[in-house]
């Protein structure tokens, strides 16, 4: 069934479009025609959705509007493409850069060309710096030992001083070139460990001395094959990161003390907006009425007995519980304090909320949100007091201490929002946690803060997801969208 | 005016000429979906004149406004017609004895006993009026799905009647203070307007206008303070152009050529009007440092 609306759908587009065609592309110039359809293409890449009637209507308000003011064309094409005012500023910077001057272009074209031509250098470069002759006993040159760097830490690495970066890998040599006692292996790994910890000591220099302010926005968009047509959204991407709104989309972990006020105002609005949608859909209750014939009697007796006016049972409405286990080990931290923001601004809808806190084990935070403090107080009072802020990960334990203590919270009406990045031991232990609780509530999701990109490197995700609902979750973003379109949608 | 010669100067003379002073941006959106025969969609905070534009549309075309207050649990029968329930029952009550059920049946199923709401009233409409559906977030979803069926085709069957199709396209307006995100179906339908507060220079300009006896110094001020109380406070409702206005009037008539720490101290209440609002204001931003704020100098 479906799948034929899907076709006729399809179908109807595919005539919407020839129509188009012979209407439009048959007269000779097509200039606009062909640039507005392009720059439709650009803003669906950027998640704006646009159909093809609107594009339609676009060509047709352009006939109507003088196309040589820019202003104008601007005002058009937002106003039959763009009706998403969260998303306005998407539209702003692609219409800024789709239709820049010819020299802008070429500007960027140039600016695009040196970056990558930069990167490339310093890749190369931290490939170098990472690769070491180890010379076997008689000082002859072996063997090659190279090391590989993520991606985050390729980015610090390079924001160290020559002198910094020259210690780090002079300290590595030196070790690598020593034969004495150990395994080679062994000599390997603690390298590597080593590398990791250097650059993360570093990560905490950078930020505590604001060096690091420009933070990772993960505003990331799929290449499309076409080169032009990336180079554009990448230049889009790189503008959005640079703006305001910016916040929207960058990774939680990684928005800074400066910016925490601009992220409460954001939280609280989209906390608000849901709240406001959730609330319309419990407060509803014109479905499935049966009359109440008491009362409808009773107020019908001045009508003579004819029923006139009905009076209605009404249905109880179940507000749902909200059961939030959050990851607060070490870099998860951050991620845990929004979401539990975020859902504490939801208070006004859902019956209640149970909040927890794990990392090596877990402890019960509900209480602190019962003294009617403001909220920026309570989190402050939790990362002091408890003991489990920011430590190590140990899920299985965690989730056990919850099933031995706290059972009895678990019911047919509760949903939990397991905030983790699924790093922890024992997974098969966890997994059979996780199925006993799943038993026992209305849904289980799971707001994952490792990029779904990277899912298929941890094994045991798997194993998690097939017993909840498993949604990335980085950016404020995701958590909108999550909440917005999974959370209480069933 | 006809709408099938208007230019976007003439829509730009109306506009100044019924005193609505607007962004560029509003006059061009509102002349497309004019020409275009689409209903246009103006989202926005409350109080930035989104109603106005109706108003303002209905005076220039010299045609009848037809409102429509959304609210939650509105439904057909309130939009689009009902029949007149009492008055059947009556007529079936009086007329028990003598006519025949079928007669009677198609007696009390005219048009008499037909109550037509505000959609039904607009097609049925002699002439092209200006419909306003105010609010449309404040609407069901449902409804929102019937709404954009009307919208689109402008004909509705009353199955006792037949169909009722519009002589006259009427001009339609929807409001929406983004309470919740609209369908994609209505958006697709419309011309999408959003209207931020105005700018300060903007904001002068509307008090100039409405409230003329407010000096040129207070106004100034006046526009300034509300901006940066707009801009600065986190607030549940922000102050509202209306307001503004409201202010300024109360300024005029306690004769204040300027702003000061004293002045508004005692008119506070006319710019916030939730508790928890003014508490925010004394707390974080304070009479006296809105009376610096509008200094000329600074920053």
């Amino acid at each position: 069934m479906d799948n034929q609306v899907k076709s006729l759908e399809e179908q109807r587009n595919t005539e919407i479009w020839d129509l188009m065609l012979k209407q439009r592309w048959a007269r000779s110039g097509n200039y606009i025609e062909n640039n507005l359809v392009k720059f439709v293409q650009v803003l669906r890449h950027l998640g704006i959705r646009v159909s093809s009637s609107e594009t339609i209507d676009a060509l047709r308000a352009l006939e109507l509007v003088n196309i040589n003011n820019k202003q104008a064309v601007k005002t058009t094409l937002r106003a039959l493409l763009s009706k998403d005012i969260e998303k306005q500023i998407l539209f702003d910077k692609a219409f800024a850069i789709f239709f820049s001057s010819p020299e802008e272009k070429e500007q960027r074209f140039l600016e695009g060309l040196r970056r990558k031509k930069e990167q490339e250098r310093q890749a190369k470069q931290i490939e170098q710096d990472f690769t070491f002759q180890r010379a076997d006993t008689e000082g002859e040159a072996a063997e090659e030992v190279k090391f590989d760097l993520t991606e985050r830490q390729k980015e610090l690495y390079t924001k160290l001083s020559r002198d910094d970066q020259e210690k780090l890998t002079e300290f590595v040599n030196q070790v690598i070139q020593t034969h004495r006692e150990g395994s080679f292996q062994r000599k390997i790994s603690f390298l590597q460990n080593f590398i990791r910890g250097t650059l993360n000591y570093w990560e905490k220099q950078l930020r505590q001395n604001g060096m690091e302010e420009e933070s990772q926005v993960a505003f990331d968009l799929d290449p499309t094959g076409d080169e032009e047509m990336d180079q554009l959204l990448e230049d889009v991407a790189e503008q959005v990161r640079a703006s305001e709104q910016a916040l929207l989309y960058e990774d939680m972990k990684t928005i800074g003390e400066r910016d925490l006020p601009k992220a409460t105002v954001i939280i609280k609005r989209l906390a608000k907006k849901l709240a406001s949608r959730i609330s319309r859909r419990y407060r509803r209750t014109k479905k499935s009425q049966r009359i109440e014939m008491r009362r409808s009697i009773r107020s019908n007796i001045r009508y003579g007995g004819t029923m006139l006016d009905l009076k209605y049972k009404i249905k109880k409405i179940e507000k749902p519980k909200i059961l939030l286990v959050c990851d607060v080990s070490g870099s998860m931290s951050r991620y845990a304090s929004f979401v539990i923001q975020f859902m504490y601004g939801l208070s006004s809808v859902v019956k209640e909320i149970e909040s927890f806190i794990f990392s090596d084990d877990l402890e019960r935070v509900t209480p602190y949100f019962k003294k009617q403090r403001p909220f920026e107080q309570t989190m402050f009072t939790i990362m002091n007091e408890s003991q489990y802020w920011g430590g190590g990960t140990n899920l299985n334990k965690s989730l056990l201490t919850f099933m031995d203590k706290y059972k009895a919270l678990l019911t047919p009406t509760t949903r939990i929002i397991l905030v983790s990045d699924a790093k922890t031991t024992k997974p098969q232990e966890t997994e059979k946690s996780l199925q006993e609780m799943r038993e026992m509530v209305k849904d289980m999701i799971w707001l994952n803060t490792l990029p779904k990109g990277e899912w298929g490197s941890v094994e045991h995700l798997a194993l998690f997801r097939k017993h909840c609902r498993m949604f990335e979750c980085y950016t404020l973003a995701h958590l909108e969208n999550v909440m917005k379109e999974h959370f209480l949608s069933s | 005016m006809e709408l099938e010669q208007l230019s976007i100067e003439d829509l730009r003379k109306g506009f100044t000429e019924s005193g609505y002073i607007s962004e560029e941006e509003v006059i061009v959106t509102t002349y497309l979906a004019l020409r275009l025969g689409k209903p246009l969609l103006v989202t926005g905070p409350p109080g930035v004149g989104k109603t106005e534009i109706a108003k303002v549309l209905s005076k220039m075309f010299n045609t009848e406004l037809i409102r429509l207050q959304c609210y939650e649990g509105l439904d057909e029968t309130r939009a689009l017609y009902e029949w007149d329930y009492k008055k059947q029952l009556l007529m079936i009550q009086m007329g028990k004895e003598g006519k025949r059920e079928s007669d009677l049946e198609k007696s009390i199923f005219s048009k008499e006993y037909l109550l037509e709401r505000p959609l039904l009233k607009a097609i049925r409409a002699d002439k092209k009026v200006v419909l306003l559906i105010d609010e449309i977030d404040k609407a069901d979803e449902e409804f929102e799905a019937f709404l954009f069926e009307i919208l689109s085709d402008f004909q509705v069957s009353i199955p006792e009647l037949g169909t009722v199709s519009a002589r006259h396209i009427p001009i339609v307006i929807l409001t929406s203070n983004n309470e919740r995100d609209l369908s994609d179906g209505l958006k697709r339908r419309c011309v999408f307007l959003y209207i931020d507060y105005p700018t300060v220079d903007k904001e002068v300009q509307i008090i100039n206008a409405k409230v003329p006896q407010a000096g040129e110094k207070l106004s100034e001020e006046i526009a300034q303070a509300v901006n940066h109380i707009r801009s600065h406070l986190d607030i549940k409702k922000k102050p509202s152009v209306s307001e503004t206005l409201d202010w300024t009037r109360s300024l005029a008539l306690l004769n204040a050529d300027r702003l000061s720490e004293e002045v508004i101290n005692q008119t506070l209440n006319i710019i916030f009007k939730d508790e928890d609002d003014l508490e925010a204001f004394r707390q974080h931003l304070g009479s006296e440092e809105l009376y610096k704020v509008v200094q000329p100098g600074h920053k």
